[in-house]
């Protein structure tokens, strides 16, 4: 039904010479425009202000956590969320989940940031090469990002953790490892989409180089698609960093860490204690959920059909 | 054949109970109003249209992109889009009142009663499916006691009807693998072969090139005829409209402006608007008539001057135009040739499809095969050919865009085709490409003046992003822009506009050649009229040379000082527009001229037009 998206009447009148068709796309496609950038407003404001909270506990965290994160008292363990002086409750150890929560945030917000913007960085950039480069290379790229997703990830890991010794830097790396093949299949078929388009046909024949289409053509047609994509990482890699960290060789114990959190409160599920995993899996939702409106947001942002006309 | 009988008899049975009952229309709308959005902001596309179709009759609702002609196709069968909605009126099919029914109830209608053909078959067969199964379903539907086999009988009768010899392949073929023609013809069997009362045709041709766009028409005549099915024709070419359409309605922006039989409407229309649409239309002998009137050449000017040129116009080219060849001979009299700026000498272009990976043995297919032609300084250059004939690939060989396989491509003395790299664009904006799809070709998040200005600031055509924009407010006047578009972004723009856009970017590089790759088959009659009327004036005012490909012979005839005609990769005629009814002119450049649909504008070439066999059996 492209009838809908064109605006009404090209002038007929001035059918001789040079005419001025009135007219514009402000017209039916912009009616529906100020709800849409209103809810684009509000989903990215939310977003934001979640991130930001979290962010802010984690930096303030030695002022605002009411105890310390690795020191337990094992007379008060389980203690139920509400108890006088524990607000979210105390782990099998005695340690305030609270506490814990406000630390962990340290390094898995850290870490998973850290990864996924380098993931996003790296993969794009194979993409954008291999969608653009000859097919030799791009065979090369790609067949190398199929060498990666086969490849077991816990042995990279373990490998990582020889060369480098166990600790967050493991993580990062992981993550990398895991992230960037997703990530760079993703581009890479967007990039392959846009290159076949005209527009970049006429790019060349206006002279445009090899990094000019690439940069200023391309870029800013995918990029709404990887910000999406990445923000959409964040909480899965949150998650998958307890899973390095559960192996001994990420985030050493007793340190606080919203994954390792998790999955050490997952063994005491079954004596019924729920909220010791039940809250760290809380508030990796709403990290997670945060980014993905964060990236929804920003691809709209991203979007000039969505974007008010300046003029 | 003995299903059609019946269903014949069927359709035409009558559906009231008395004696003899006046006749129901086959679809009768009245006042419709369709709406989109709801409250203080809807806005009505549809505004208050009636008409009705006789059955058996075949009607044209013509319009313009954005009249709403679509819509109201889309509102008989509640196929409109989720924020539009029918706000009042009616729309009565053989006597049933459709508005306000249920989507289940419709679906009753749909199919059944109702066909529908599109205007992109692709876009309408599911591409995952066998055209076979997708016909056996549609059988399944409507005639639930026919066994197995016998689905797979009518399939392939239906095929038969639809002109398809070779049905087992077809029905053994996935959507992607027939040609645009096919796949109408697959679209149309599976529309009628329910022999539905009504079949709506939502522009079925526009897709398809002219040969293809009279072969289809002619299949649509013999189906609704063999049904008896009346036919609801939406589109904007007034020569289809002379070709199939019994009546005809004209419609802008929401409303219906004149309605009448064809004959009328298109030879003494009552309205300035329809005479304008018409006059929009480029037609064979246009150019001569107007140089013979001393006018410039351009499109919709006649208007306003002696009407008496467009029935001389239409004549000639009904009686083969001895007349105009005659007029042509004395006024092509190019004095001296001007010195070529484009020399192809036999170009060939060969691509490899298949291969590792691809599940097909590597093959290749020669898409231009030897092809040699001069394209003269100050000259318009039309080379014309059906889809597949390779003139868009000859086209992308002479702007530098696609590599050579054999063959040299000079530009101005320049060997183009040997150049790569640096020495290549650095000759690039002497040349410049001007797309078929102006929507495709401007890249979707950049605004429009910075895409005009990024070139002009790479060529050192401006030395600063100031006077980069300087020099593209002038080329924006130039194209009829006004500068404040500068800031706009593509999707902002109408079709027309885009071109525009498409335009001006490349004249902002100051080019010697502009190639034209079917500029205005995406758009409008109207919006084609002034880009035409506007590539001529930016001709004479720049001293521009054109390679304009086109596939609509009347446009480039208009158009073009010299054709070119392509088939299959080969060039097989080279001629001066004046001699285009020439007895050497070759066999495809005369099936090009058959397949013309020229719009009748008087009685004499009504009764003597293609007329005779149509299926009014009113």
């Amino acid at each position: 039904m492209s009838v809908l998206q064109r605006p009404a009447g090209e002038a007929v009148a001035a059918l001789s010479g040079p005419g001025r068709e009135p007219g514009s796309g402000r017209g039916r496609s912009g009616r529906r425009r100020p709800r849409s950038r209103a809810r684009v407003n509000t989903q990215v404001v939310i977003a934001l202000a979640l991130i930001a909270v979290f962010v802010l506990l984690a930096v303030f965290a030695p002022l605002i956590a009411p105890y310390d994160p690795v020191a337990g008292d094992a007379s008060q363990k389980y203690l139920p969320v509400g108890s006088p002086g524990f607000l979210l409750g105390t782990d099998e150890q005695g340690r305030d989940i609270l506490s814990r929560l406000i630390w962990g945030g340290r390094t898995s917000m850290l870490v998973s940031l850290i990864a996924v913007v380098a993931s996003t960085l790296v993969g794009s950039a194979l993409a954008l090469t291999a969608g653009f480069a000859n097919d030799r290379v791009a065979g090369l790229i790609m067949r190398s990002i199929d060498v990666m997703f086969a490849f077991p990830v816990i042995i990279a890991a373990l490998a990582f953790a020889i060369i480098l010794g166990p600790g967050l830097l493991v993580v990062v790396l992981a993550i990398v490892f895991v992230a960037t093949p997703y990530v760079t299949r993703i581009v890479f078929a967007e990039v392959k989409r846009h290159r076949g388009r005209e527009y970049v046909e006429a790019a060349v024949s206006l002279g445009a180089g090899f990094w000019s289409i690439l940069f200023r053509e391309v870029l800013p047609n995918v990029a709404g698609h990887i910000v999406v994509y990445a923000t959409g990482l964040v909480g899965a890699m949150i998650v998958f960093s307890s899973s390095i960290s559960a192996l001994g060789i990420g985030v050493q114990p007793p340190a606080a860490d919203w994954g390792r959190m998790i999955s050490e409160g997952a063994k005491v599920i079954i004596s019924g204690n729920v909220t010791v995993a039940l809250l760290p899996g809380l508030v990796v939702l709403v990290v997670a959920l945060a980014f993905n409106w964060l990236g929804d947001g920003l691809n709209d942002v991203f979007d000039p059909h969505k974007r008010r006309s300046r003029s | 054949m003995t299903d059609l009988d019946v269903a014949k008899a069927q359709a035409r049975a009558p559906r009231l109970p008395g004696d003899r009952p006046a006749p129901v229309p086959a679809l009768e709308v009245s006042d419709l109003v369709v709406e989109f959005g709801t409250g203080e902001s809807a806005t009505r596309v549809v505004n208050g249209i009636g008409f009705s179709i006789a059955p058996g009759e075949s009607f044209a609702l013509v319009g313009e992109s954005g009249s709403g002609k679509s819509i109201t196709a889309a509102s008989i069968l509640g196929l409109l889009p989720d924020d539009a909605r029918i706000a009042s009126g009616s729309i009565r099919l053989g006597g049933d009142e459709l508005v306000g029914l249920g989507s289940n109830a419709l679906r009753s209608y749909r199919g059944a009663r109702v066909g529908m053909v599109f205007q992109n078959p692709l876009a309408s067969l599911d591409p995952s499916f066998k055209v076979g199964n997708q016909l056996r379903e549609i059988i399944r539907i409507h005639r639930p006691d026919v066994r197995r086999a016998r689905q797979e009988q009518i399939a392939r009768e239906w095929l038969g009807h639809v002109g398809i010899a070779d049905a087992p392949r077809v029905l053994a073929a996935y959507p992607h693998e027939l040609s645009g023609g096919m796949r109408q013809r697959v679209m149309i069997a599976i529309a009628s072969l329910s022999q539905p009362a009504l079949l709506i045709a939502d522009e079925p041709t526009t897709a398809l090139d002219a040969v293809i766009q009279k072969q289809i028409l002619d299949l649509l005549r013999s189906v609704i005829a063999e049904t008896g099915s009346s036919l609801l024709i939406i589109t904007h070419d007034f020569g289809v409209v002379s070709y199939v359409a019994n009546r005809v309605a004209v419609m802008k922006e929401g409303r219906l402006v004149e309605q009448g039989p064809r004959a009328s409407v298109l030879s003494a229309p009552r309205e300035q608007y329809t005479r304008t649409l018409i006059d929009a239309v480029p037609e064979i002998g246009t150019r001569f008539a107007l140089e013979r009137a001393g006018q410039p050449r351009r499109l919709g000017v006649r208007a306003g001057t002696s009407s008496c040129a467009a029935p001389e116009d239409a004549a000639a080219v009904a009686i083969g135009a001895e007349a105009v060849s005659a007029e042509g001979e004395h006024t092509a009299s190019a004095p001296i040739p001007a010195p070529p700026i484009l020399t192809a000498d036999r170009v060939r272009k060969e691509f490899v499809v298949g291969g590792i990976g691809t599940g097909q043995s590597k093959r290749s297919f020669l898409a231009v095969d030897e092809v040699s032609l001069e394209i003269r300084r100050g000259e318009v250059f039309g080379l014309i050919g059906e889809s597949g004939s390779g003139k868009s690939t000859f086209a992308r060989l002479a702007g530098g865009l696609l590599p050579v396989s054999g063959g040299a491509v000079d530009f101005a003395g320049a060997p183009l085709s040997a150049l790569k790299g640096r020495s290549l664009r650095a000759l690039r904006p002497r040349f410049q490409y001007v797309f078929q799809d102006a929507t495709s070709s401007l890249n979707p998040r950049v605004t429009v003046g910075e895409q005009i200005v990024r070139p002009v600031v790479r060529f050192g055509k401006a030395r600063s992003v100031r006077e980069g924009r300087a020099r593209a407010s002038e080329v924006l006047d130039l194209v009829g822009l006004p500068a404040s578009y500068f800031e706009r972004y593509p999707h902002e723009l109408s079709g027309g506009q885009r071109q525009r856009i498409g335009i001006a970017r490349a004249l902002a590089l100051e080019p010697e050649l502009l190639i034209l790759d079917e500029p205005t088959s995406a758009l409008d009659v109207s919006t084609q009229a002034t880009i035409l009327n506007l590539l001529l004036d930016l001709r004479e005012r720049l001293d521009l040379t054109y390679l304009f490909i086109g596939h609509n012979l009347a446009v480039i005839e208009f158009v073009c000082d010299r054709i070119g005609v392509l088939e299959a990769g080969r060039l097989v005629d080279v001629f001066d527009a004046p001699d285009l009814f020439s007895p050497e002119r070759s066999a495809v450049t005369r099936s090009l001229l058959g397949a013309i649909l020229p719009i009748e504008r008087s009685a004499t070439t009504l009764l003597r037009g293609s007329s005779a066999d149509m299926s009014p059996s009113l």
